[in-house]
């Protein structure tokens, strides 16, 4: 790292065994950053190639490396028997709704935790972050008991009100860091001129929180597919289920599709790997400004 | 409404943090929807569940408290495990993601390419590592099994093992897993935390002839402790209550030998259709969480008020 600062004053034989020093270290990163590499990207590796082979093959010893047999076989079942394309496009539905409104809430909230203070605004906050550490299989208990008591089992309307559960308090603290980065000069030079807070909140404001916007919203998306616990209590019918139980729901009591299963979770990942990758930078920003600070 | 000594404050703009008065009903505007979601979601429901805890046959009482915290042998047990997998995950996760970080922030070729390979397993739904795992871990047709025959761990007439089938590897297994899925949040907040040292510290300890280790040692481990402990915070809260990655490999199996709290609160909930227990545990579970989350937060605010 500090090399360059140092070989100006270095005789030429140090600067020799500094260089191969330098090579051979480079050498060890590398080797070390490609067998975890190989480790991390093994189990992708394998969610594909046994997608892709028949069930047969997933039964028989010696397990395969490459499929002898290659088959569509699996997302051809999973597709037209087992009706995956619903439980996507649920999964879709839910995770957009739930991200929309909680974008929504939390950019307009955020605002407000961001520039005004109030009374019990610290301890807003507090629960806000501590709401982080609620298990989710706590809460899915009385959420349980209330969607039977309010019809909203099975109801896209009851998972959206579940996942903003989790979801909401995390936009809305994205949201707040990053307005309180805005400087107040700008909302009081619109405000100067008679316009309302919510005027300067909308004209001038926000326009300039478009990144956070586009970072709540990933996470937000993110955090709502891939979500297990909630979709998994309430929903019992495959009206409304989404990608995370159907995936589970594949494994049998007795025996279990493996190929299917491996199939499954491909598709179910896919969506969020493309917004992955599409929208790091957004991500990555709106998680390491977001979750911690200092 | 008040324009003409708008105009004279003017010049003093710059030093004024707020010139003018904002009427009270504003910020109740703004944070209303907000706060009221909270309240709904989730301040009401942890009340009623709560409230639940205190529900048992013979009307209100603490009986579900005295047979979680003195009579349930399983929940104590459940409770090792949960401190267990929390544990040896955030242990794993710490090391890899900050081996990770640490070859990322410095030389690699294609550097941009391995970060986003790297992070991969954390996009991924809850569900998909615990299923993929169990496939790997497989007894009869696992991979793992496979490789281990074929390096000769095993021989030819050995009897693969049923690493999710005995109770001694099944919790093990699971945590492999954990480690696994979580190990690229570590690594991102850890790596943000490497690229904010000043680097001329570096600089300056190599010309007073700091080796790599000692420049490792005295600067980059102090350097990374604040957010070391806030990452350990978050990987500690995610891992003691998770779920999914344990029910879909084990579901608390073989005979509770991977049992953990949240697969305990399910169990009890929807199997036994004892919600009031289910709560309790669950009660007891968030108790739990609320020191690590208590520390979170305060280090948050802390450092967020500066």
């Amino acid at each position: 790292m500090a090399t360059s600062f140092e070989a100006p004053a270095l005789p030429e034989p140090r600067r020799l065994s500094q260089d191969s020093r330098e090579r051979f270290s480079l050498a060890l990163r590398v080797a070390i950053a490609l067998t975890l590499l190989i480790l991390t990207l093994f189990p992708m590796y394998w969610i594909i190639i046994s997608s892709l082979k028949t069930n047969l093959e997933t039964h028989s010893l010696p397990v395969t490396f490459v499929p002898k047999v290659w088959s569509l076989n699996a997302y051809r079942e999973i597709f037209e028997r087992r009706n995956f394309a619903h439980y996507l496009s649920n999964a879709m539905i839910v995770s957009l709704a739930t991200t929309f409104w909680g974008v929504a809430v939390a950019a307009w909230s955020g605002y407000g935790f961001a520039r005004f203070d109030f009374r019990f605004k610290a301890g807003v906050m507090a629960f806000v972050l501590i709401a982080q550490s609620f298990p989710r299989i706590l809460l899915v208990i009385p959420y349980f008991e209330m969607a039977n008591r309010l019809g909203l089992k099975d109801t896209y309307l009851g998972l959206i009100l579940a996942y903003s559960t989790f979801i909401q308090p995390l936009c809305l603290w994205i949201m707040k860091e990053y307005f309180e980065q805005i400087p107040r000069d700008l909302d009081e030079a619109a405000m100067v001129d008679g316009a309302s807070p919510y005027r300067a909140f909308w004209d001038i404001i926000l326009p300039l929180a478009r990144p956070a916007l586009g970072a709540t919203a990933i996470i937000g998306f993110l955090t709502a597919w891939n979500e297990y616990e909630f979709a998994l209590v309430l929903t019992s019918s495959e009206k409304v289920r989404t990608i995370s139980v159907a995936i589970a729901s594949l494994i049998g009591e007795f025996t279990t599709e493996w190929n299917q299963v491996m199939a499954a979770a491909a598709i179910g990942t896919v969506p969020v790997v493309i917004v992955f990758l599409f929208f790091q930078k957004q991500l990555m920003h709106g998680l390491t400004g977001g979750a911690v600070k200092g | 409404m008040v324009a003409t000594s708008q105009a004279d404050r003017l010049p003093q703009r710059a030093h004024a943090r707020r010139s003018r008065p904002v009427a009270r009903i504003h910020p109740f505007l703004f944070v209303a929807p907000s706060v009221l979601m909270l309240v709904l979601l989730l301040a009401l429901p942890i009340t009623q569940a709560l409230l639940r805890t205190f529900q048992t046959d013979a009307g209100w009482g603490v009986e579900n408290y005295v047979r979680a915290l003195r009579d349930d042998h399983l929940a104590r047990l459940a409770m090792r495990h949960t401190f267990t997998f929390a544990f040896f995950s955030v242990v794993g996760q710490y090391i890899l993601g900050f081996t990770v970080a640490l070859l990322l922030s410095g030389r690699l070729p294609f550097r941009p390419a391995f970060r986003v390979l790297f992070l991969l397993p954390w996009m991924f739904p809850a569900v998909v590592p615990g299923i993929t795992w169990r496939w790997i871990f497989d007894g009869l047709f696992g991979v793992l099994n496979e490789v281990l025959y074929r390096i000769g761990y095993y021989a030819e007439t050995d009897v693969p093992i049923a690493w999710l089938g005995q109770t001694s590897t099944a919790l093990a297994a699971t945590i492999v897993a954990n480690i696994w899925r979580g190990f690229p949040f570590m690594m991102v907040l850890l790596l943000a935390g490497l690229q904010s040292i000043n680097q001329e510290m570096y600089e300056a300890a190599a010309v007073d002839g700091a080796n790599a280790f000692r420049r490792f040692w005295d600067i980059t481990l102090p350097s990374m402790k604040g957010i070391s402990f806030v990452a350990v915070l978050l990987a500690w809260i995610g891992s003691f209550m998770n779920f999914a990655i344990v029910q879909v490999m084990t579901a608390g199996g073989p005979a509770n030998a991977s049992e953990v709290f949240a697969t305990l609160v399910y169990k009890n909930a929807f199997l036994y259709a004892d919600a009031s227990y289910a709560a309790t545990l669950g009660i007891l579970l968030l108790a739990l969480l609320m020191i690590p989350g208590g520390l979170y937060v305060r280090a948050t605010m802390r450092s967020t008020r500066g």
